[in-house]
């Protein structure tokens, strides 16, 4: 075989190395889209092997097939980190970020009145006491819990006695119009599969944990 | 290099790869005789020895075979076909099963599948004096079975302490269905 056949076989072995892991690298990442609720948003992901990118929504990247660590950076936002995975047949994701919670209390403040008003409706008696009030993602969801006496708060001699109260947990969502609705409850304890369309993290929230 | 010897080398790497899939394809086939399956309800699973096959047009060796089709809330259709030499289309038919609602419930099977799905009920009834907490069964063989938590308590401090009890034991109570019993609510 002469010399020349050898360097071109080898040659063409070389471009089939070459190749085969351009077609490799190719398949091992994917053009991602990411959108928002939020705009604007503005979000640092982290690789599986620490590579920090900064990604802007509508922006198309080229991302690595894997999970990664994101938080959002605008500063009204919750920094919380969360899970992106990135796969193979992965081409969008859609961002629904929440507000932090410095600017979910100061929401909380402009609503406070309107929402005691709709749970005020909601009980036999005024025999009652806001425990916890809360504001979820971008305040569109109010959680809180009540603590409802069963007997006359300015009379009862035992109102100290914890067997006089229950503790009942309510949610509330803004409408259209933006009015509150009562979307969960009031209940002794507000459920999973009982109240499927509150989001899971504020039921987890919501509920005593012990 | 020049361009012949590249053109001879690009021919002979399409003639190859040609040859790879037309030889690999004859391999496959030779010897087998096409069977066409169709089932009579979409979304079956298909099963040849109980391994599950994808595509209803297949390629087997004559000899004997336990076909079976698949699917929830149907009975399996399982029978030992013989392939010969010649081609062969088969029909196999799905009869659905009829739904079985929670008093019918078979307590040596249903009751076990439904026992790995919510292994709390183990616990149950369980009776801590200040309140009791049983459970309920809902739905049908065919909807799925699920269950409701009943919390027995006539005062506050046992509603609260039961809830408490549930964690107690390892599980959160919010991924239930929880009724309380007699309970007199305070809303309207």
């Amino acid at each position: 075989m002469s010399r020349k056949i050898i360097i071109f076989l080898l040659a063409v072995l070389l471009a089939l190395f070459v190749g085969i892991n351009i077609i490799i690298g190719v398949n091992s990442s994917t053009r991602v889209t990411f959108t928002s609720t939020y705009p604007k948003t503005s979000l640092k992901i982290i690789s599986p092997d620490g590579k920090q990118i900064l990604i802007n929504t509508t922006q198309a990247i080229d991302l690595k097939i894997g999970d990664y660590q994101a938080s959002y950076q605008n500063k009204d936002l919750n920094k919380d980190s969360f899970l992106v995975s990135i796969k193979k047949t992965t081409s969008k994701i859609n961002l629904d970020p929440g507000y932090n919670n410095d600017l979910l209390t100061s929401k909380m403040s402009v609503d406070k009145e309107e929402i005691k008003g709709v749970i005020g409706s909601l009980f036999k008696s005024n025999n009652y006491s806001i425990g916890t009030e809360k504001l979820y993602h971008k305040g569109e969801w109010f959680a809180g819990s009540l603590i409802v006496y069963q007997v006359n708060l300015n009379i009862d001699p035992e109102l100290g006695n914890p067997d006089n109260y229950d503790i009942y947990y309510v949610v509330l969502k803004k409408n259209l119009n933006n009015n509150w609705d009562l979307v969960g409850g009031p209940g002794l304890i507000l459920t999973k599969p009982e109240n499927p369309s509150i989001p899971d993290f504020i039921l987890d929230d919501l509920n005593p944990s012990n | 290099m020049s361009r012949r010897l590249l053109m001879i080398a690009i021919t002979v790497f399409c003639i190859l790869l040609a040859g790879v899939f037309i030889s690999s394809d004859f391999i496959y086939r030779n010897g087998k005789t096409n069977v066409n399956i169709s089932i009579s309800s979409p979304d079956a699973y298909l099963t040849i020895n109980s391994v599950v096959v994808k595509t209803n047009n297949i390629y087997l060796q004559p000899g004997k075979y336990l076909i079976s089709a698949n699917k929830k809330g149907y009975f399996e259709n399982r029978k030992i076909y013989e392939i010969n030499e010649k081609e062969m289309n088969m029909h196999l038919k799905l009869t659905p099963i009829p739904d079985k609602t929670v008093s019918e419930l078979n307590f040596d099977g249903d009751f076990n599948k439904l026992q790995a799905k919510y292994p709390i009920i183990k616990n149950f009834p369980y009776d801590a004096g200040v309140y009791l907490i049983d459970y309920d069964i809902k739905g049908s063989y065919l909807k799925g079975y699920s269950i409701e938590l009943l919390v027995m308590s006539d005062n506050a401090i046992g509603r609260r302490e039961a809830l408490r009890g549930i964690r107690d034991l390892g599980y959160n109570p919010i991924d239930y269905s929880v009724k309380f019993e007699n309970f007199e609510s305070e809303i309207k």
